[in-house]
This record gives C-alpha cells, structure tokens and sequence, in this order.
C-alpha cells in the first residue's frame, strides 16, 4: 500500500512537470501563425511510418507544441500528401530543433507515394468530419495502420464506407461513430482490396479482392438456400454459395464474395430457395 | 472553485486508483508485461539511438496500452527518463497514460531488476490476436497438439487442449448432479420438464465455460458394462425452450484412457447435459399399421414438451419407438397410405383410440426388423394399429414420382 | 522500324480491349429435386455399390471450363442417420456412375450446436453428398411373366434416396437391382415386351402394392418380386407414334 501511495506521488509529480509547459502549449496551426517554430518534411521508409518532421524553435522559451490529427502536409508535386494520424506533443527547449517520426497516411489515393526526394510545402488542417474521425481512432487507442489510411482515403478520395475493414469491437465503434457523423447507416458487407504490388502500403491498389458480409434470413421452414449474384441488367452471373438442408428460423448466410472473376459494377446478392424464389436481396459495389 | 478542486482531486484519486487496481489484476492472462531497458550512458539528456529505435519500433503497441511506465532508481537517471517521457509523447503516447515512477523496487511487474544507471520503459501489451479471417494464424506450441486431462473428484475427467483456452479468461469446470436429490436447484425443472424415468440417466453434469466460444471438449464418465447393452444418448436442457434436446453429432462413445474406459461426451456450451441408457426390449414400442398399408409418419406425444418421432420399420410397414415409459395419457399423430399411395388414416388420436390389440411377437417370426437397411430388435411384445378408424379420411397422397 | 513498331501497338491495344471485352462467365448451381435426379441417375459407385444420395446439386458454367473461385457448399447436417459419414460425389459421364471427390470437411458450427460438411465445386457437372449403404440383403430380383422380357426398371425411393435406372440393351426375363431396403412408398415401374412386341407397364407404381414388406428379410436374403399378367397395363408404343 505504501508503494502505491508513493507511486501515486511520483506520478503526479511527473504530471506536473510535464504540466509546466502547458503555459507555452500551443497547436502546430499556432505555432506556424505565431513564428514561433518553422518545420520540415521528408520521407524517411526506414523506420514503421514515413513521414519525418523536423522541427525549430524559434523563440527564447521552451514550446511544447500538439501536432493534430487530421493535419495535412502538401508536396509540393502531384505526390500524396500526409495526414497526420495521430497527434503527437513535440518539447522543444528554446531554439532546440528535433526530428519526430509521425504516424501520417496517404493523402490521396490516386497519387505517388512519397520518395526521399519528394518536398512538401504548405500545412492545413483536413476536413472537420476527417479531423473527427482520426480524433474517434485515437481516442479509442486503435493502431491499427491499414484502418487509419483506409479512414483517410473514404475522406480524401471518397471511398466507400464499405472499404473501411473492421475486426474488433473497438474497430467497429470507430466506424459506427464515422457512420453518425455521416448519418449513413452502418455497412452491411466489408471490401476489401488487394495490397499494393509496389509493396508500400501507402499506394493505393485499387484491385477489389472480396466482398464480406452476413446476410440475417428467417426461413418459414427448412429448405436449401443458394447466394446467387444478379448484374444491373437483373441476369443471374454467378453462383456464390450453397446452403443445403438449413433449418427453419432466423439464420445468417454468411458472404464470402471473391471478386477476382467478376467485373466492376453493381449487383444484387439475391437470397434463393432451391425453387427460385428470392428469400432477400441486397445491392453491392464491385 | 474549492469545490472544483475537490472534484478534480476525488476525480484523480478514482482514476489513481483504477489505474493501480487494473496494475494489480494479476488474473488477467490476456495481457503481458512488455518491456524496453535503457542505459543511460555518459550524457543522460542525450538518449542512446538504440533506445530511440526500440521506443519508436514499440510505440504502436504502447499507443494501444493501458499504461506506459518509465521506471528509474537513481536521481541521476532522471533526465534520462524525462528524455524518454518525451519521447513518448513525441511517438503519440497521450501524457495522461505515462507514468514516471522513481523507486528502489526491484521487482516491478515487468519482472525486470533496474539498477542505477538504466531507466526502463513496461507497459501491458494486449495479448487478444485480431480475428482477420484473410491471416491464418498458425500456432507452432507443440503444446498446443496435446489434450489436458483434469480429473475430477465424482469419477468424472475433462479433456481439453489448452491452447484452445490460452486466451480465455478461463478454463471450463464440470460438476455432476444428482437427479435425486431434492437440494439440487435443478430437481425442481427435472421434475416439471422430465422426459425420461430417472433410472435412466446414468448420468448428469452442468459444464461452465466461462469463454463465450463454442470450444469442443469432452467429457469422460467413467463405462460400466451394464451400459453395454444400452442405447445411449445426450441430451441438453434448452434454457430457451424450457425442453431436454438430443445434443446433436454428439453421440457418447466408449473411450479408452489410461487403461481405464471412460463414456466420451463430446460438449460445446455451457449447460446441463444427460446421458440416458434405455433398455430397448424393456422401453421399445412397435406399432404395425394394417396390412396394405404402411406409415408415412408417426408422431407419440406425451405433453407440449416431449414427443418421440417413431423410426420406420421394414419399409414403413410398423414405425418403432423407444419410450422411457409407456404412460396412458399419450397422444399418437400418424399418416398411413394405402397401396394406391392415398392417405388413408391420419389425425391425431388418442393412445387408447388409435392402438389395437396387443400382439406378441412369435419366437418362430423374425423378431427383428430392417432401419436403414440395419437389423434392428423388435420388443417381444407390439400394438397393433386398429383397422377401423373414428375419422377416417382420405386424401391423395402427392405423387413421389 | 517505326512502322512495325506501330502494327505491334495498335495489336497489342486490339488485344488488350478483345480481352478486357471478353464477356464474363456465368455460373449457375442448381439444387436437383428428387423427381429430376432420380430420373437420370442411378445412386451407383463406380463399384455398382449402391449409395443413398442426400442433396445433388448441378454446376453449370456458361464461358469457361471451370471456375476459378469456386462455388461453396455447406450441407447442415443434423443426428439423422442419413448424415452420418457423408462422402462427396461427382457424376461421371462416361461411366454412368457416382465417383468419389475428396471428403467434404466437417466442422460444428460456432454458437450451434449442428455440425455442417464443408464443399467447394470448381468445374461443371453433378455432384451430391451420399451416405454409404451398409444393407443386409442382396437386392430385389424381378421376375417377368412367362413369354414376355423386361426392357427398362426404375426404382425411386426416399428415406434414404435411392435410384436405380437400367435399360437392357437384351431384354431380360429375370434382373437383379441391387436396391435393398425397400420402402413401401417408392415408386417402381418397369417396362415389359410380349412376344408379340407389345409393350407393357406396371398398374400400380408403389413398391408397397407388389411386395410385402411386414417381415423384413434375412442377411444376404434377397427378396422377390414376380411380376402377373394381371399386374401389367399395355403402353401405347411410343415408336408407333
């Protein structure tokens, strides 16, 4: 107990410390308009994230400065830019330079990633719905990099909500939140794409690799039930999967759509008895 | 403002300490201490680039942590673990989850001894694997291939893999209940809901698997020759339906363990579960329909909770029932087609109404008949179905072809 | 040079926008009904073992020859008998007969406690999830009436599901089909040539009218069905026509 007592001790007084520079706290956004630092940013894929903030300050005092989430760094050719992440607090003492490594995504998808002689210029603070959701990812501690540049790309590019892959309760939380702000509804099925073949996750391949999803039926009794995919002209192109002999009552028809093999457009996964009467229907994006 | 501060100040206890009750949950098997250990060298402001390297390698784990603890026991290791603190907060790490802790304790949660000179850096890193159906997650544990074996007081043994249970908050236990005695909670829905003659069951467990998965294990009721004989089956109490179920693909088995035989009941959720032994020459019931005709269906049922669906018989000529008793109050629901393939008796009638005399079967006839293509014990004794019926009916059945 | 180099292009494009224009292929599964696969196949191993088939499914595949993603199958299988040790099956053509494909999996579902076999189907055709047929008895012998020969059997019956067709390219005057366990209401007919090249079919279509089956049989019995002029109905011969 006595131990716990002192390290409650010790911790606040780490908290205060640190508090101290709360009296020269300022965001990046500040900091650039004030001139009390000036920055710099490369590439650098050595290290788990890319982007590399080298930082001044210019001032006499000792500045901690909040790098935000959802901020934007611009190259200054038809390169990604970055969005930062996840925020991050840079101490610098007076006149001290540092170089940060910052988690940053692609900025738009259907651009070059970053080279180590690429050059960025301006800064700006992205869109409130996109600052909103990187602040939702960290404020519900998910590091999961592929989701935070899956984020990105549904803000910067307009990809689907369907593209945003969720694993764990956390992860659904997050997108159920980005689904409010956007009052769409939660998606039903998950898409998924192949990674890059240039091998840096940062590219966007735009090859759709499968279609994941759960379909909820009732059945009135117990039947066979086939997953059959119709195109716009309303043909049936492909059968998907087979359920033989499924009881009666509520049961989900789980979707695992390769899509390899089936050309870009828009479908119908039809739910069929084995006499060809349609159970449920729901649309999907190839 | 005094009050703020009071809030502010219980706000900070509270939070202290949940943070040091979750540091003291030692039962918590889904997460493990990680940790990073500096030297702090000659010029402790100035930080080793290898610990740079380790911090940032780590930080997305750290991110997810509950707590990042910067650990020292010197004053002169201080400026070393400020210079880490910040670093911290560099990567990402909110400050409210960095704590800076200066103590002689050597033996910290992360297991590691510091001395002076070196500042370590702990946190919890979550152990709970994300489920991406696309990875396939390939365990090497060679411990992992082997089965536990836990023997239980009653006689009983429970097997499982323990690797199935790894990160669970813990493994199943199976307790045996007896059906007679009354102090059991459970004798009150045995009795209400009781479809078997207690003799009958040979035995009854409740399992608890306190991980939500439907994990397979097994387990082990130790086998007497007299079950031999028996038909055996499982059954499951279903809390939805308030009704004992067959524990479908789960047929008890005769096992063979440490040179002792076991009854294996496979088992996948939490509950009650039975084993019942029904003699068939003493519960078996043969009813035969009348001659020209044979059974499409046949349904006994004793109360909105039990019924027993007859097995045809030698082409569905007779339909066999294995019944724990034979009681008076049972109702038979039927459908008998002629050789034209009309439907001519079907409703449901009372037991009394519906079976004929009683016929014995003679020692010089077969005394058995064909399931499935599979010789199948006939009772010594039958009912046969009256000829004439109260409500006839007749209606055409649908063509099979 | 720069001409060449041109034609390769413009081909190279022609290629291209011929391949990306390619239609794509359709497939199509079909769960069989009973009265459609009974009709055309016999439940045979390619051992003349009968086996009692509990779903068949046909592929159709429009643009291919097979399937690069395959189509999944799940059959629920429940504590019935008729689920228990379940084997995938294709039909093969040429031999007219059921051949194994690789054992589906089996697995118990999460959250359920039924079990499901796990298929996958690449390439067109008919495939199906049988049972193995342990009977006791070797079969059904038909016996046709004097002075006339059987032409074609079929044999139909549910519970477990068991087909047999058979056309005799040599009419005979007594068969043996290797159907054992034989239901009251399976459907059988069979069709007869008198000496005189009438064609005749059986009255009543139900197993139940021509055998009695109360007693059962006895193992490596076989049972009997000698088949009375009174039985018969003449069959407008379709040739005639």
């Amino acid at each position: 107990m006595r131990n716990k007592i002192k390290l409650m001790v010790v911790m606040t007084g780490w908290m205060i410390t640190t508090a101290s520079f709360g009296s020269t706290m300022v965001t990046f956004e500040d900091a650039i308009k004030r001139g009390l630092i000036s920055y710099q940013v490369s590439t650098d894929y050595a290290a788990n994230r890319s982007m590399e903030l080298e930082i001044n300050n210019n001032s006499n005092n000792p500045v901690n400065v909040q790098l935000e989430a959802g901020r934007i760094f611009y190259a200054t050719q038809d390169i990604q830019p970055y969005v930062v992440t996840r925020p991050s607090i840079i101490a610098l003492a007076p006149h001290a330079q540092d170089e940060v490594m910052i988690y940053a995504r692609c900025g738009n998808s259907s651009a070059k990633s970053p080279m180590h002689d690429t050059r960025f210029g301006r800064t700006s603070m992205g869109p409130q719905l996109l600052v909103q959701a990187l602040t939702d990812l960290n404020n519900l501690r998910i590091n999961n990099n592929s989701l935070a540049q899956q984020v990105v790309w549904h803000y910067t590019n307009g990809h689907s909500l369907n593209s945003i892959i969720v694993y764990s309760d956390n992860e659904k939380e997050l997108l159920k939140r980005i689904c409010d702000n956007e009052n769409a509804e939660f998606p039903w099925y998950q898409k998924h794409y192949a990674p890059s073949q240039t091998g840096n996750d940062l590219d966007f391949s735009n090859v759709p690799t499968l279609i994941q999803g759960d379909m909820q039926v009732v059945l009135t009794k117990p039947t066979n039930v086939q997953v059959k995919l119709y195109n716009s002209e309303g043909k049936s192109v492909k059968t998907i999967s087979a359920f033989l002999n499924q009881p009666a009552g509520q049961c989900t028809i789980p979707l695992n759509i390769n899509l390899s093999d089936i050309a870009t457009g828009d479908y119908k996964i039809v739910i069929e008895n084995d006499a060809g009467v349609k159970i449920d229907e729901r649309s999907i994006a190839v | 403002m005094k009050r703020q501060i009071k809030v502010n100040a219980v706000l900070f206890m509270l939070g202290a300490l949940s943070i040091l009750s979750f540091k003291s949950n030692a039962s918590d098997t889904t997460k493990v201490y990680k940790n990073i250990l500096v030297d702090v060298g000659r010029k402790p402001e100035i930080l080793d680039t290898n610990a740079i390297a380790d911090i940032r390698a780590a930080s997305n784990d750290m991110f997810a942590a509950d707590f990042v603890t910067v650990v020292y026991s010197d004053e002169r290791d201080k400026k070393c673990a400020d210079k880490l603190g910040y670093l911290l907060l560099a990567e990402g790490i909110p400050p409210s989850r960095i704590a800076m802790e200066q103590t002689a304790i050597t033996n910290n949660p992360a297991g590691k001894v510091i001395i002076s000179g070196q500042v370590l850096v702990y946190y919890k890193a979550s152990g709970v694997e994300k489920k991406n159906p696309t990875t396939l997650v390939y365990n090497p544990d060679p411990l992992c291939a082997k089965d536990t074996l836990i023997k239980l007081e009653n006689g009983y043994s429970l097997k499982y893999r323990i690797c199935d249970y790894l990160l669970k908050s813990g493994v199943p236990a199976v307790r045996s209940i007896d059906p007679y005695n009354n102090n059991e909670k459970f004798s009150e829905t045995l009795e209400k809901y009781n479809t078997v003659d207690a003799s009958s069951i040979i035995a009854f467990f409740k399992i608890d698997k306190l991980a939500n998965d439907t994990i397979m294990d097994e387990v082990l009721i130790p086998y007497k020759s007299t079950m031999s004989a028996k038909l055996l089956t499982m059954e499951y109490f279903d809390a939805n339906s308030r009704m004992w179920l067959p524990a479908q693909f789960k047929y008890p088995r005769k096992a063979i363990n440490e040179r002792q035989s076991y009854l294996c009941c496979p088992v996948s959720t939490s509950g009650y579960y039975r084993i019942m032994a029904l003699d068939q020459n003493k519960n078996a019931l043969l009813i035969r329909a009348p001659k020209g005709t044979a059974f499409t269906s046949a349904t006994i049922q004793k109360s909105v909770y039990c019924n027993w669906e007859g097995t045809p018989v030698n082409g569905g000529t007779a339909m066999l029932f294995l019944l724990p008793k034979l009681t008076d109050d049972m109702t038979v629901q039927y459908s008998i087609i002629d050789e034209n393939g009309k439907i001519k008796y079907s409703g449901v009638q009372d037991w009394e109404h519906m079976v004929g005399h009683q016929f014995k079967i003679k020692t010089s006839s077969k005394n058995y008949g064909v399931v499935h293509g599979l010789k199948v014990n006939f009772p010594a004794k039958g009912y046969q179905v009256y000829d004439d019926f109260d409500n006839e009916k007749t209606v055409t059945l649908k063509q099979i072809k | 040079m720069k001409t060449r180099a041109l034609i390769i292009m413009v081909c190279f494009l022609i290629c291209k926008v011929a391949i990306s224009q390619t239609p794509q292929e359709t497939s199509d599964l079909r769960i069989l009904s009973f009265d459609e696969w009974s009709a055309k196949y016999s439940t045979l191993d390619d051992k003349n073992k009968i086996i009692n088939a509990v779903s068949i499914c046909e592929l159709t595949i429009d643009g291919k020859r097979c399937l690069d993603n395959p189509v999944e199958v799940k059959l629920n299988a429940d504590s019935k008998m008729e689920f228990k040790n379940l084997l995938w099956y294709r039909w093969d053509i040429q031999k007219k007969r059921w051949v194994k494909e690789s054992s589906p999996k089996f697995r118990i579902d999460r959250n359920k406690k039924n079990g499901a076999y796990y298929t996958t189907i690449n390439c067109p055709g008919v495939y199906g999830f049988f049972s193995p047929d342990e009977k006791l008895n070797s079969g059904l012998n038909i016996i046709a009436p004097s002075g006339c020969k059987i032409l074609t059997v079929s044999v139909a019956q549910k519970n477990p599901s068991t087909a047999y067709n058979a056309l005799y390219e040599k009419p005979q005057s007594k068969i043996n089909i290797p159907v054992s366990d034989l239901q009251f209401a399976g459907f059988i007919d069979v069709e007869i040539i008198d000496k005189e090249g009438k064609h005749y079919g059986l009255k009543k279509n139900l197993i139940g009218a021509h055998i009695d089956l109360r007693n059962g049989f006895d193992r490596g019995e076989s049972m009997n069905l000698k088949i009375s002029r009174n039985d018969l109905i003449e069959k407008q011969n379709l040739s005639n026509k």
